[in-house]
């Protein structure tokens, strides 16, 4: 019975989302089927959050998801070093970067960028969150064209949650204070990722086409 | 209750956990910590990880994951092992051949070793 409960609520929170646009990933992305890309350049984050540490964040914990989406991920650290050398350290200095430089100079097939607009610790009496917000876009090295875009925030729970309010208030209270952000940004990454289809090296990678996608594209958080 | 909801939930994540094509041991921890504050206890433990993930990924069924080999060779090149940078670097084109003309840009830049 309480197995059943359980299931039904996450159900519930699945369903949640049923009332957005959905489309199928092969609908939402046709570029992508098309271009194949194979390997990604992770450029430098364009940090406009309040939190200093975000393109730290996102630069050590991207790697991960997109790799085991079955993609190529050049070496994120290696790719920061050479555009450090050239004195670009922020996203935002690559208004001028053209994507198709991108596979000229490196040999990339498509080129990740993130803009990170918000990040936020909320607490509260019982519980507390992360939420962050951001827009990726994937573009296409050979040609320019966007293949992917995933624009929204995303809200990682925090809460100790043991059933016991006063210690579940101070429990609350301490992982605010001492929150570690690398597997808040972790989950972040692989949630994002969650929408984008299967790369070459993954077991779905053309056979995701038909699998449903909600299609989150705000402008405003 | 809420215990039963949250095993669920972490159920489903382990089972997601262990589809994972590549080892990753504690990758995230020790590169935001190198990156975040570059040490020579950051850098050890990051080589660390890199060196745990070359050398028993197999054992876990899982392959190494793409850059591993060129994090290593670029920390190799920075204790003037180019040498072992070159093997690293060869390593990571072995594996993905699609990464060939990143790792003559990423030797070229920041290694400079003869490959």
């Amino acid at each position: 019975m309480k197995i059943f409960f359980s299931i039904s609520f996450i159900v519930l929170l699945l369903s949640g989302c049923a009332t957005q646009e959905r489309l199928t990933k092969g609908e939402a992305y046709p570029d992508m089927y098309k271009n194949k890309p194979i390997s990604i350049l992770v450029v430098p984050a364009i940090n406009q959050s309040t939190a200093a540490d975000a393109a730290q964040l996102y630069s050590t914990t991207i790697a991960e998801p997109l790799a085991e989406a079955g993609y190529y991920v050049m070496s994120v650290p290696a790719t920061d070093a050479i555009f450090q050398s050239e004195g670009i350290v922020d996203g935002a200095q690559l208004d001028a970067f053209s994507p198709t430089k991108a596979h000229e100079i490196f040999g990339a097939d498509a080129i990740l960028f993130v803009k990170i607009n918000r990040w936020e610790t909320n607490y509260f009496v019982t519980g507390g969150n992360v939420t962050v917000g951001a827009a990726f876009r994937l573009v296409s090295a050979h040609s320019g064209a966007e293949l992917w875009r995933y624009n929204d925030a995303v809200i990682i729970n925090t809460s100790g949650g043991s059933g016991n309010l006063i210690a579940d208030i101070i429990s609350t209270a301490i992982s605010t204070a001492l929150t570690d952000y690398v597997p808040i940004a972790r989950q972040v990454n692989f949630q994002v990722m969650g929408s984008i289809p299967a790369g070459a090296y993954h077991s779905q990678n053309n056979l995701d086409k038909d699998q449903k996608v909600v299609i989150i594209d705000k402008t405003n958080f | 209750m809420k215990k039963i909801t949250l095993l669920c939930i972490s159920l489903l994540l382990v089972a997601c956990k262990s589809n994972s094509i590549y080892y990753w041991d504690s990758y995230p921890q020790t590169s935001y910590a190198y990156k975040h504050e570059p040490s020579d206890e950051t850098f050890q433990k990051h080589f660390d990880t890199l060196t745990e993930i070359i050398n028993n990924a197999e054992s876990k069924n899982k392959k190494i994951p793409p850059g591993i080999y060129i994090e290593l060779a670029m920390m190799y090149s920075s204790i003037d092992d180019l040498d072992k940078a070159k093997e690293m670097l060869n390593k990571e084109k072995e594996l993905f051949p699609e990464s060939a003309k990143f790792i003559q840009v990423v030797n070229n830049r920041l290694i400079g070793a003869q490959l």
